[in-house]
């Protein structure tokens, strides 16, 4: 396998401590089909960038009686708020609980200890000009950190969700128009819709997007057809998130890239066509 | 469990790119090799065991010889072809990487140690697979089959290595499973000379650095056994 590195030179990253650290859960609540876990990361960094993600695991009670989960999972954090000089930043993450690692974390409880690494990997790149945020699902995540940086300038967020009790993560956001699959919430369509109208509205902007496979390809191949530039946050399964196991990478017209360090947002130029991300 | 294979640059690309920026961390390097004959692992031996920056060479034997379709690792005789062949391309103390998917992984060690490895490293991973969960019968892992490391290839690792260090003189790195210090400190009684920690690493980067502090073995391992080694 050709593995390539560094593709990327005009990369947004905060670089994590060496190693992981203890930090304790303020708060978790639901938000409709997801949960929001907020944890005081007093010993990282104050400023990660949008897009960038952390590697997470329960203090106790992780290795449940198959003994999964042992490695830690990978989150994007959808807030992060300076706790103050030299003290870290409150960062909350927006889970799904699709297995027993986002399952464990979904019912952490205030005062709970959590295990970190991070910020790892690469962000979004600061827009400049108009930009269009697209969420699809969890993938909402790291769009809200984003719209909320950009929320002086007041960035759309199209959000697309599988149904109301989904939808309800639209709440987070000040400024977002929702569609769902089957019409409960919002406009009865996908996202990627609202997006082409946006697109045929006026083509002069910087798509900034996260979701399933199918959603990213979508919003791929609608940028590539009109030319418009497009960073997209991928997914892939993720064993350590600082490069030493090779398991997340992702074919691009530079070789196979590691996404936990050279991604996970990617521009969408460089991917091949349908290489199953 | 993982099917990753053994993604890198090659031989060029590292000696050109990684081996300069490895050379300025603060530890001997140890540089591990595979290969598919006896001919690429010879070649792959000489060209790193030639490099000052190198401190050890280890020797990785678990995949097959495409000459004779045996997995190098799995048969002593295999093995000690392959080391003799290595040995003689390399003045680098040599580690020999043993693979536990051996029906006498001590027969091996001991045909490693005669045709000439200056120590063992064991074990690499447990030949295992998975079914798709989502019910369509098919290979969950991207390679079909893939190796299982981790906490639950501790006890077979222990034994592989009580059986290693018993059968052979050469001094034996242990590995598989350990993530904490208790772990390390089982296989230093069962008769390793060293440890050395993985998977366990991918959730803690400072893993092994803990480990080794807690036992109080904070000098650099590969130190310790290259002073072995030359003993
Ligand atoms: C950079 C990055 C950022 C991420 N950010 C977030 C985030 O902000 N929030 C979030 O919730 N997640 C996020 N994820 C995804 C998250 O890391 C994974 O969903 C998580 O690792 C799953 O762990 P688990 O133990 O809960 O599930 P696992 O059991 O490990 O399952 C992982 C996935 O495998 C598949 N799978 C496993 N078992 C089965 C089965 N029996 N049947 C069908 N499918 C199966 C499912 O698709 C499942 O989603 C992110 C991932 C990456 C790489
Ligand atoms: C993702 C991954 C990649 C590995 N790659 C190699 C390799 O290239 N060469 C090798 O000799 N062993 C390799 N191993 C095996 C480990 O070095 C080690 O022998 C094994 O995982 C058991 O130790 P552990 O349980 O502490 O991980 C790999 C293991 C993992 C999990
Ligand atoms: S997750 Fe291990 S290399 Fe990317």
């Amino acid at each position: 396998m050709n593995v390539s590195e560094g593709a990327r030179v005009d990369e947004e990253r905060t670089l994590a401590p060496f190693g992981r650290r203890l930090a304790r859960v303020a708060r978790s609540e639901s938000v409709g089909a997801y949960r929001v876990v907020t944890v005081e990361d007093t010993r990282g960094p104050a400023d990660p960038r949008p897009g960038q993600f952390y590697m997470l695991a329960a203090e106790r009670g992780w290795g449940g009686d198959d003994g999964r989960p042992y490695l830690p999972r990978a989150l994007s954090f959808c807030r992060a708020a300076p706790l103050g000089r030299d003290r870290g930043a409150s960062l909350s993450f927006l889970l799904d609980e699709v297995g027993p690692g986002t399952r464990r974390l979904a019912a952490l409880e205030a005062d709970e200890g959590v295990w970190l690494t991070g910020p790892l990997g690469v962000g979004f790149r600061r827009p400049s000009g108009r930009a269009l945020l697209v969420g699809g699902g969890i993938g909402v995540a790291p769009i809200l950190c984003l719209h909320d940086e950009l929320h002086v300038g007041g960035a759309r967020a199209l959000l697309g969700f599988r149904s109301a009790e989904h939808a309800q993560a639209a709440r987070l956001f000040s400024y977002a128009t929702v569609a769902t699959d089957d019409g409960s919430v919002g406009r009865h369509a996908l996202v990627t819709e609202l997006l082409r109208e946006q697109l045929d509205d006026d083509a002069s902007a910087t798509v900034y997007a996260c979701g399933p496979p199918v959603m990213l390809e979508a919003v791929r191949a609608l940028c590539g057809e009109r030319r418009v530039p497009a960073q997209l946050a991928l997914e892939s399964g993720m064993a350590c998130g600082f490069g030493a196991c090779f398991g997340c990478v992702v074919a691009t017209r530079h070789g196979y890239l590691r996404l936990c360090v050279d991604g996970p947002v990617l521009d969408a130029a460089i991917l091949e066509v349908g290489a199953g991300h | 469990m993982n099917s990753i294979g053994l993604p890198n640059k090659g031989l060029e690309r590292f000696i050109d790119d990684d081996l300069p920026r490895l050379a300025g961390l603060p530890v001997p390097l140890v540089v591990s090799v595979m290969g598919f004959t006896r001919d690429e692992l010879a070649l792959l031996a000489a060209r790193v065991g030639e490099r000052d920056e190198v401190a050890l060479v280890e020797l990785n034997i678990s995949c097959p010889n495409v000459e004779t379709g045996l997995v190098m690792g799995a048969d002593p005789t295999e093995a000690a072809r392959a080391v003799e062949r290595v040995r003689a391309a390399c003045a680098k103390p040599l580690i020999v990487k043993l693979t536990p998917n051996a029906s006498d992984p001590a027969a091996v060690a001991v045909a490693a140690e005669q045709a000439g490895a200056d120590a063992l490293a064991l074990v690499n991973t447990l030949r295992g697979t998975a079914i798709d969960p989502r019910g369509t019968g098919g290979a969950w892992l991207g390679g079909g089959a893939g190796g299982l490391s981790g906490p639950a290839v501790r006890s077979v690792a222990l034994a592989q290595v009580q059986a290693v260090a018993a059968a052979s003189r050469l001094p034996v790195i242990g590995m598989g499973g350990i993530s904490e210090p208790a772990h390390a400190l089982d296989f230093l009684a069962a008769g390793a000379r060293c440890v050395a920690v993985g998977t366990a690493s991918f959730r803690d980067p400072a893993a092994a650095a803990r480990i080794a502090e807690a036992i109080g073995a904070a000098r650099p391992a590969g130190e310790r056994i290259e002073a072995a080694a030359t003993r």
